[in-house]
């Protein structure tokens, strides 16, 4: 068991909440690594 | 504390749905899209980090806005202590054949017939085998590209069936993506490659049916835009709940890119609302061969990308506009546990070199019947250039996405001079449509503001 998990998850909650409470929002980007990073033809 | 360098805001301030009034920030060190209140934005822009609370400074830093090192790390400096925490992952780009069996107006390669011998075949076989039991590496990545990797089926099929068993037995990740055009994919072939461990298509689309039927004609003339589609759409719904993704690559250039809007009510009918089919464009450039008269000028690209994000969107079609992940290396050349090998075990650092007249034989690095198994492959100028001293002398090495970027094409940055990917020209707009799609009412546009790693 990693026992650092729960306080990790703990700490990222806080986080979220903080977000949430000083009125910042994530918006996802839905990119999954599909663009083109760089230029390469693809035929 | 201060202000990031990887950070780059919209040019709009936005309106939540309960009023209140945000600004896009994009942290391109973590990276994620965040949208802050206007009042924070202000305070940034006039360099009052500490009038806000320490709470308000724990998001920003959280989300990579501000730093709180002092600004010690450069862009790069950040960068590559990233790239060194990331998953130790081999590349193979493998060419079962160097044919194809369409002739495409922009593409340089130059096909001939024939799939690899027996001896380059096993050489292939050992040198995957071994990345995948040598327990060195968290993932092992093979890509089927060609030519038409398609042509050679059954290499590819004897060769993934080793892959994938060792993959079964291991701690390492197995898998693997096909670049294809999509003419000879059937369903029963998406399923068996599916079983041999691929769980990426690459499929190409080169705008609407009656311009893909003539641009990517077969070598005997005949269509392929609505055998590609039936078989895209019937496959995405059989693997829905799989983690099987479609690509549809369309290469834009001066003749289609006005015509894409139609060629994406067309792929709507069949994709709209699928989440596992995705739209990716990309202007075509220099192959070996002069493709002037079919390349697009990059600022009218910039343009009509904007546009058809907007209208993918808007399609309910999946796309991406920003990275959403760090770059741990720009592309297979740069990275040293990459390597292509084409169908007679010649190796390269760069898929572009060896089907291409005169590169095939300069720009050949190596023979895999030369190499134990174990053997890095041998290094050539673009080895480990992401991390060299010559991306210090490009405009990456101050660059804001050189976090999600890496450094672009080392080959366009060598032949042309200019490597960066579009997304570095209209990242602010995208921010934009970003908060927009996301239901945000844009509200006016910013002041003026000087991004910190431009």
């Amino acid at each position: 068991m990693n026992e650092q998990a729960p306080a990790e998850m703990t700490q990222l909650e806080a986080l979220e909440d903080l977000e949430v409470e000083f009125g910042y929002a994530k918006v996802n980007l839905r990119d999954e690594m599909i663009i083109a990073k760089n230029a390469v033809n693809v035929c | 504390m201060k202000i990031s360098r990887n950070v780059e805001f919209g040019t709009q301030a936005f309106t939540a749905s309960n009023g209140d009034q945000v600004v896009p920030a994009y942290g391109a060190s973590v990276p994620c899209l965040l949208m802050i209140p206007l009042h924070v934005y202000r305070s940034l822009m006039s360099r009052q980090i500490s009038s806000l609370g320490s709470q308000h400074v724990a998001v920003l830093v959280a989300n990579g806005i501000i730093d709180d090192d002092g600004g010690r790390q450069s862009a790069l400096d950040l960068a590559r202590a990233q790239r060194r925490q990331a998953p130790r992952v081999r590349t193979f780009t493998l060419l079962p054949t160097s044919y194809c069996n369409m002739g495409c107006a922009y593409c340089g390669q130059e096909h001939i017939k024939g799939v690899a011998a027996s001896d380059h075949r096993e050489a292939v076989r050992r040198r995957v085998s071994d990345a995948i039991e040598s327990g060195r590496w968290d993932r092992v990545h093979v890509q089927w590209f060609g030519g038409e990797p398609l042509l050679a089926y059954s290499v590819l099929l004897d060769l993934a069936a080793k892959f994938t068993q060792l993959g079964q037995g291991s701690s390492t990740i197995y898998d693997s993506q096909l670049t294809t055009n999509g003419s000879l994919l059937t369903i029963q072939k998406v399923d068996q490659l599916v079983l041999a461990g691929v769980n990426r298509f690459d499929i190409t689309l080169d705008g609407p049916a009656r311009t893909h039927n003539v641009s990517r004609r077969m070598k005997n003339g005949s269509g392929t835009f609505d055998r590609i589609v039936a078989v895209v759409s019937s496959a995405a719904q059989t693997h829905a709940s799989g983690d099987v993704k479609f690509i549809l690559r369309t290469n834009l250039t001066r003749q289609n890119m006005h015509e894409i809007p139609e060629y994406l009510e067309e792929v709507a009918r069949f994709a709209s609302g699928r989440s596992n089919i995705f739209l990716d464009l990309a202007p075509i450039h220099e192959w070996g061969n002069d493709v002037d008269a079919l390349a697009a000028n990059p600022s009218d690209i910039d343009q009509v990308e904007l546009e058809l994000f907007r209208l993918m969107h808007k399609l309910g079609l999946q796309f991406g506009m920003l990275p959403s992940e760090l770059a741990t290396t720009t592309c297979v050349a740069t990275d040293v546990a990459a390597e292509v090998i084409d169908r007679d075990g010649r190796m390269y650092s760069c898929v572009e070199y060896p089907l291409v007249p005169g590169q095939r034989d300069s720009q050949q690095i190596g023979q895999v019947l030369d190499l134990l198994p174990h053997q890095p492959r041998p290094a050539d100028v673009f080895s480990g250039w992401h991390a060299s001293p010559a991306v210090d002398a490009l405009p990456c090495g101050t660059c804001s996405l050189n976090p999600v970027c890496g450094g672009g094409c080392p080959k366009l940055w060598v032949d042309t001079g200019q490597g960066c990917p579009s997304f570095r020209r209209t990242v602010r707009q995208r921010l934009d449509l970003a908060a927009e799609f996301a239901g945000y009412l844009p509200a006016g546009p910013l002041p003026n503001y000087t991004p910190m790693g431009a």
